[in-house]
């Protein structure tokens, strides 16, 4: 039995229903949901949306491999409205890198695992970068420390900070 | 002049009845069943086998408690005075008879429990201090579910059932612990 830290977002309508189905679908098949975080509105991230995105953690014990629970959550999005060639078409309308979307589920951590292969990169390689993330994290693992980069999420978090207050200051 | 005497078997038989009843054998083994429900305003149904779990702890529900869901899918209550945490003393196992399939049995031997049930597909659980009968072989009990929510916690019959995932709705009164949406 392995603990999933599970990234639920989007920025469609009601993502409130949208993230309380996601959180049922997940329960169902990917295994016991036991903690979720509150969930936090914050701008779009990385390109321009007329929308805010919704964001929330959720703590999962699951018995699937991470291969496994990454082709459960891709399904979950597509039965809850994710479309990813409209994605596709907006993203080469505009020129940006990311598009609005009704509900992304990215895996932020497998237990303490570090996982790279051509589908999967665990942890999630843009978790440092995103206080969307890292704030609902806070919420229950303020001082688990990231495999990788050696710190915990609460020193992520206020590293990010600082940098965008030196980023504004300059 | 003639008087009269008992007879000698009735006298024996007499105090050995008299004896048995002095030394009579008290006992709490029992065969627990719990019937799980769900309720759905004025429905009730039986939850899918498989998706409710039991156990039973030696202790009471005065000092102990559930601290959160995730004990509770763990099989773990925690004392409200010291922290300690209890492992079960059992687990329910399916008991299937007269055409039901979500039944859970446990043979427990003792006076008084902290039963807990947990149903996964809802993420609810409930709890109750159940006392034993003396010399009562088999015990059913029964669990209701709701699915409407106005609080986290609702006392229904002998059981606390709660919902750590209950969000009231807009223009609904908060509670303490309602989750709340902040903006980054």
């Amino acid at each position: 039995m392995a603990r999933a830290i599970i990234l639920c977002g989007g920025n469609a309508d009601d993502m409130k229903t949208r993230l309380q189905q996601a959180q049922r679908l997940i329960n169902l098949r990917v295994g016991p949901v036991l903690h979720c975080s509150h969930r936090y509105k914050s701008r779009a991230w990385g390109f321009e949306a007329e929308r805010e995105f919704s964001n929330q953690v959720l703590e999962a014990d699951t018995e699937m491999s991470p291969e496994e629970l990454l082709d459960t959550l891709q399904r979950i999005e597509t039965e809850l409205g994710r479309d990813r060639q409209a994605e596709a078409a907006e993203k080469q309308r505009t020129g940006a890198r990311y598009a609005s979307r009704a509900l992304d589920l990215d895996i932020l951590f497998y237990d303490d695992r570090i996982i790279r292969t051509d589908r999967l990169t665990i942890p999630h390689p843009l978790l440092q970068e995103r206080e969307f993330a890292l704030v609902p994290l806070c919420e229950r693992m303020r001082d688990f420390r990231h495999p990788v980069l050696g710190k915990t999420i609460g020193e992520l978090l206020e590293a990010l900070k600082r940098s965008e207050e030196n980023h504004e200051d300059a | 002049m003639k008087t009269h005497r008992p007879k000698p078997l009735l006298s024996l038989l007499l105090a050995a009845a008299l004896l048995t009843g002095c030394f009579k054998k008290i006992g709490y083994d029992t065969f627990y069943v719990l019937e799980p429900w769900t309720q759905d305003g004025a429905q009730r149904f039986a939850p899918p086998f498989g998706t409710v779990r039991a156990y039973a702890f030696a202790a009471d529900t005065t000092y102990w408690t559930v601290r959160s869901y995730e004990d509770a899918v763990a099989g773990a209550i925690t004392s409200v005075r010291t922290g300690e945490r209890m492992e079960p003393l059992a687990e329910g196992e399916p008991y299937v008879i007269d055409g039901n399939e979500n039944w859970l049995a446990m043979q427990l031997d003792g006076p008084r429990f902290f039963i807990l049930a947990v149903d996964l597909e809802h993420r609810l659980y409930a709890y109750t201090e159940q006392e034993m009968g003396e010399n009562l072989p088999r015990l059913f009990a029964s669990v209701v579910f709701p699915l409407v929510w106005k609080n986290k916690r609702v006392k229904n019959g002998k059981w606390i059932v709660c919902n750590d995932f209950y969000e009231p709705e807009p223009g609904e009164a908060q509670p303490s612990s309602a989750r709340q949406k902040t903006d980054l």
